[in-house]
């Protein structure tokens, strides 16, 4: 170390910041050399001086003046507290910048990510809620308590009379519409469902955010919300189980069979199990394709059927789904010339 | 005791929560605590003395209208500095704007007229006389005065404030290693200062 290094650190070496070396080194050197010595004197004679100056004594008007100033702006000061984005911004300062917030938004990763998880992939079943935009005639709904297998008719039943919302329709609900009713109602803000007369609908929602519609009788007209994946809904009759891929279909249910309607999109349908025979029909555009119980296990038939009338501007294909033997999917698309048509979406009013 | 003297022992950051929840009296403690280090700190770099009454007394309304959003990462005398050090940034910005005038200029009622250096210096009470400032103190002031802003705050924080490297930069806005380096030269231009004016003033 020369004089010159010691020149360069003698600031920092007189507030502690130099490393541990460097230290050793500089104060080996001032103790053999006298000028440098006499540098260090020096500045820390000034240090000194300095600090004597940490403090003004403020005029005699200075406090009363600041204590009125303070009266004044006290109401209005107070009043204004931080906005919500001012908060989230502070509430994230907290737990990225601080230690202790650190270890606990790491140890809270995890409990997080499962609310998260819990959030997005389960909607509470308890909480659906239905908006009545429309009723003809007599239409009714009803809470089922599913434990017990039956309506639970004291609870929550209650004639669509007027519209509105209804919140938290249970795990399960019912809606009936008389000889005369027709109703049109959007759950969950996700998707609109047009009930015909003499129908009763079941919906249940799942509790990983999709939707079983049970037909038991009668008609029922979906759309789906563009925002709604239509694969978390399907409609189930007796005869057939309606899975939805974000379409405008209908489910006609009767004692006899059950069909579907695709207006727009995919449908696949799969024929039940236990429909002894009873007929499913599928169609799109005028085009109708009958499945019949259990299909046959190869149904290359129905591959790339092309309709093509004066009055109907879809194509559909209907194809048969390589997962399962028994499904069919029905897809049905505006074709490139009937782009100047009406677009016909399912609507029983 | 009152029920400000009951409090006046009580730590910055519990003051400052019941300022939050609406406590007058805990403002005018951190007021009482803190002002006269933010008004050397304003007067030291700023130099005009009326001027930095003005601005600390900002600063303290500046903060109680953010105090909501006051965060205790570091001390709130730190955080005071940082407003202070803002609006003074402002103000230093303005000055340089303004019309400079000479001090030989002439001002006054007619028949009464003196020029600026004699009013200047005939002005009663100065604060570091106020202060009890002695002949060395002032020439100190006099040659902090003489140094570039940037390293005449960090020397006014550093030695006349006696905050911490970590708390300068953090009040600067710079890095820590700038302060450093700031510092050493800002010191080593103010020892030579000191040095010449001793000189022409013969003090020891």
């Amino acid at each position: 170390m020369n004089c010159g290094n010691v020149e360069k650190n003698i600031s920092r070496y007189l507030d502690g910041k130099l490393p541990e070396k460097t230290k050793r080194a500089m104060a080996e050197h001032i103790g053999q050399c006298q000028q440098c010595r006499a540098r260090i004197d020096e500045m820390v004679l000034l240090k000194e001086q300095l600090r004597g100056l940490g403090v003004v004594n403020p005029s005699a008007a200075f406090e009363p003046s600041f204590f009125q100033a303070l009266d004044e702006n006290w109401e209005q000061a107070t009043s204004i507290k931080p906005s919500v984005f001012e908060r989230i911004g502070f509430a994230l300062e907290d737990v990225f910048f601080k230690k202790r917030f650190k270890q606990a938004a790491f140890g809270a990763l995890p409990v997080l990510c499962s609310v998260l998880l819990f959030v997005f992939v389960g909607i509470p079943s308890s909480h659906v809620g239905v908006d009545v935009v429309r009723v003809d005639g007599q239409a009714s709904f009803a809470r089922v308590d599913q434990s017990r297998g039956a309506l639970d008719s004291g609870v929550g039943q209650a004639v669509f009379s007027r519209l509105g919302r209804t919140d938290d329709i249970g795990e399960n609900c019912v809606v009936r519409t008389g000889g005369d009713g027709k109703l049109r109602m959007v759950v969950d803000g996700k998707f609109t469902l047009d009930l015909a007369s003499r129908s009763e609908l079941f919906i249940s929602p799942r509790k990983n955010g999709s939707y079983v519609l049970k037909l038991a009788s009668g008609m029922v007209a979906v759309n789906t919300n563009k925002k709604f994946k239509g694969s978390n809904l399907s409609v189930v009759s007796a005869f057939s189980n309606t899975r939805v891929v974000g379409t405008s279909f209908m489910v006609y249910a009767w004692s006899g069979g059950c069909e579907t309607r695709v207006f727009k999109g995919t449908v696949s349908v799969q024929p039940v199990d236990s429909a002894n025979g009873g007929a499913v029909r599928v169609s799109a555009g005028h085009k109708t394709e009958v499945l019949e119980g259990r299909p046959a296990a190869s149904p290359t038939a129905l591959i790339n059927s092309e309709v093509d009338t004066a009055r109907n501007t879809f194509k559909f294909t209907s194809r048969p789904d390589t997962s399962s033997q028994n499904n069919y999917s029905v897809d049905s698309r505006r074709s490139s010339s009937g782009s100047t048509q009406t677009k016909v979406l399912p609507s029983l009013f | 005791m009152g029920l400000a003297g009951l409090h006046a022992e009580l730590p910055d950051h519990e003051l400052v929560s019941r300022v939050k929840q609406g406590h007058k009296g805990s403002f005018e403690i951190l007021f009482r605590r803190y002002n006269r280090r933010i008004l050397a700190y304003i007067q030291r770099n700023i130099g005009n003395y009326q001027k930095a009454e003005d601005l600390t007394q900002d600063t303290f309304l500046k903060a109680l209208r953010y105090i909501h959003s006051y965060k205790e990462k570091g001390r709130f005398c730190a955080w005071l500095y940082t407003i202070a050090s803002n609006l003074m940034k402002n103000e230093l910005r303005s000055m340089n704007r303004r019309k400079t005038v000479s001090l030989d200029a002439v001002v006054g009622e007619e028949g009464q007229q003196v020029s600026y250096a004699d009013r200047i210096a005939s002005e009663d009470n100065t604060p570091d006389q106020d202060a009890g400032l002695t002949e060395l103190g002032s020439l100190i002031s006099q040659a902090l005065t003489e140094l570039k802003p940037k390293y005449r705050q960090v020397v006014v924080l550093c030695d006349i404030q006696e905050v911490s490297y970590e708390e300068a930069a953090e009040i600067m806005g710079c890095s820590i290693g700038t302060v450093g380096s700031r510092l050493s030269r800002a010191r080593k231009m103010l020892g030579e200062k000191l040095k010449n004016f001793k000189k022409e003033n013969q003090v020891l």
